[in-house]
């Protein structure tokens, strides 16, 4: 793949930066598609949603767009190929056996491509004369989980033939916006995780035979958190949120992790992208001292935490810290939480009902704990990689969970150690170490093009001197390091460097080697 | 092997696609007009015919000659 050059258009915002980094180092793929599927039940008119699939990809431009580096910038432009809306008779395909669930896993599988579009599509199924099943699948970098919210809402709006509101701002100009508020936190915030960012890999949980911080095929535990949550969460003065969080480090301490950082999906929305569709999430690592004491206690000392995280909660923790790879996960235990206090989408003569949870059978990491908060139910889901922790170990955690918060809303006065705990799990496998580049031996100027290479870093980074095996993300490069180096290396050295040599080596040495792999080869 | 899955292609797509393009296209089989239903269809076919388990998740699957290598790697 090579980058797709394009004329005019926004800049990407930060995160979309970093995944389109992470896409193009071929770590992202399914990971990072999101799935939502409507069951329509009664006559549906299908032309009309159809074009009411239409006028929502006209009301949110992000979705009908593509992003494309062009000198050492990822900008937005409009995708090649737009979001298809397709039809499928699948009427008496239930009668043969199938579920409706396998065509939303299939259309969550096809491809969707960031560079030329489409990164969303729709697909309506007719599984009998009344009834039918929308699949909508968007790649997260123009899609986050509270966009689902206004993607139903938009479209039942367009539906019952009212107009989808336009937004009040472009993209372009929000990204400028969050942009600036960036610039000035950066300093801060990087005061702010110097103590509290530790980049730690090693985990024990029960079952578990090894770590991943890569997206994976992933399977699921589904559990629904107690209805008493959030009498408890009011009782303890922490929110929902913050008691599931507290919760997960409870668990994680008594398994015998010790610092462990839990990883965070952060809304950077504010009042004027609240309605936009789009990627408005930043994931940062939330640290716990070690819990003892009254829960009550504990938890609002993780609330005191998450509380001061807000404040940089539109950083890019890889912008403020050096040694942040691309990555699917920052940590390999991660939490996503969402409320959604919207009510039923209304469709006109039809009942809808939409599959706000349908799994793109991925994980982003090793254990990810999803939870989706509605008037009807608090709905969790333990996503696992297979690979590395068993099922019943990951059913273990969801027992253990339970369990603690019963027991927290049961008496939120206890102290921890009366509260039901795991033993602790002695770790399972050894520690596993990165292959390290400078391992290998050899004198810079012993690697061709090492010097032109060696140049281009300490402009791109600003530093005066950098070893030939210095690694480009403990010297604080990012997402848009590589873009930079990349363009660099495209106009002095007229080789088109691919993202995977960052993954494999991403020093000087080891880009210098490339070059000349690449030279040699044209 | 391959043409006996290509006729599977064909069949599953109900008649839409025809042996002949299936076994000369260039592109995957959903940008040749397979549906989703008629991907399902096949993924059963394969599995009956050739005692074979065709993981749904791997996008490679989507185009004959993946298929093709995954069955035969399915079968060793």
């Amino acid at each position: 793949m090579s980058p797709t050059l394009i004329g005019e258009g926004e800049q990407a915002s930060l995160a979309q930066h970093g995944m389109w980094i992470t896409e193009r180092m071929g770590c992202g793929g399914r990971v990072y598609h999101m799935p939502l599927a409507v069951r329509f039940d009664g006559p549906l008119d299908v032309d009309r949603l159809q074009a009411a699939c239409r006028d929502v990809v006209r009301a949110h431009p992000q979705l009908a767009a593509a992003l494309g580096e062009r000198d050492g910038e990822v900008r937005l432009v409009p995708a090649a190929v737009p979001p298809p809306i397709g039809f499928e008779d699948a009427s008496g395909f239930e009668d043969a056996g199938y579920e409706a669930g396998e065509l939303v896993d299939r259309e969550t599988s096809l491809p969707l491509d960031l560079g030329a579009g489409p990164a969303a599509r729709f697909t309506v199924f007719r599984l009998a004369p009344e009834r039918h099943l929308l699949v909508f699948v968007a790649h997260h970098a123009v899609f986050d989980g509270m966009s689902k919210d206004i993607l139903v809402r938009d479209l039942a709006a367009a539906y019952a033939g009212r107009p989808v509101p336009a937004l009040p701002l472009t993209h372009g100009e929000i990204t400028e916006r969050e942009n600036a508020r960036v610039a000035e936190l950066l300093g801060e915030a990087a005061e702010f995780w110097r103590d509290r960012w530790n980049d730690r890999q090693d985990l024990r949980l029960p079952g578990l035979s090894g770590v991943s911080i890569r997206a994976a095929a992933g399977e699921a535990v589904d559990f629904a958190l107690p209805a008493d949550l959030a009498v408890a969460a009011d009782k303890l003065g922490v929110t929902r949120f913050e008691l599931v969080l507290a919760a997960v480090h409870t668990l994680l301490a008594a398994y015998g992790n010790e610092d462990a950082a839990v990883a965070v999906d952060l809304s950077t929305r504010t009042e004027e992208t609240r309605d936009h569709i789009g990627l408005f999430v930043n994931e940062l690592p939330v640290p716990a001292p070690a819990p003892a004491g009254r829960f009550a206690d504990f938890a609002r000392a993780v609330r005191d935490e998450l509380r001061a995280t807000y404040r940089f909660r539109q950083v890019p923790l890889a912008r403020a810290v050096g040694g942040v790879s691309p990555r699917t996960a920052l940590t390999p235990v991660s939490v996503s939480y969402r409320r959604r206090d919207a009510s039923a989408p209304e469709f006109p003569g039809v009942a809808a009902s939409v599959e706000w949870m349908a799994f793109n059978q991925a994980v982003r990491g090793t254990l990810h704990l999803q939870v989706v908060d509605a008037p009807d139910g608090v709905a969790a889901r333990l996503q696992f990689n297979p690979l590395v922790l068993s099922r019943s170990g990951c059913e273990s955690v969801a027992e253990h969970l339970l369990a603690l918060l019963r027991a927290v809303a049961a008496a939120p006065d206890a102290d921890v150690a009366d509260l039901p705990l795991p033993a602790v799990v002695e770790p399972s496998f050894g520690r596993v170490e990165e292959p390290s580049a400078s391992a290998r031996g050899g004198a810079a100027d012993a690697v061709p093009y090492a010097a032109e290479v060696g140049e281009i870093w300490r402009e791109v980074l600003g530093m005066p001197e950098i070893g030939p095996d210095e690694d480009l993300f403990d010297l604080g490069g990012h997402s848009l390091s590589i873009t930079q180096i990349i363009a660099k290396v495209r106009e002095r050295m007229d080789v088109e460097l691919s993202f995977d040599v960052f993954f494999d080596d991403p020093t000087i040495n080891g880009i210098a080697a490339e070059v000349a792999r690449l030279r040699e080869e044209a | 092997m391959r043409e006996r899955v290509a006729e599977l292609v064909a069949k599953a797509s109900g008649g839409d696609l025809a042996v002949a393009d299936i076994l000369a296209a260039e592109c995957s089989l959903p940008a040749l007009g397979l549906t989703s239903i008629a991907y399902l269809r096949l993924i059963d076919m394969l599995e009956t015919e050739f005692d074979c388990d065709v993981d749904l998740d791997g996008g490679h699957l989507d185009t004959l000659d993946g298929l093709v290598e995954h069955i035969a790697g399915q079968r060793k």
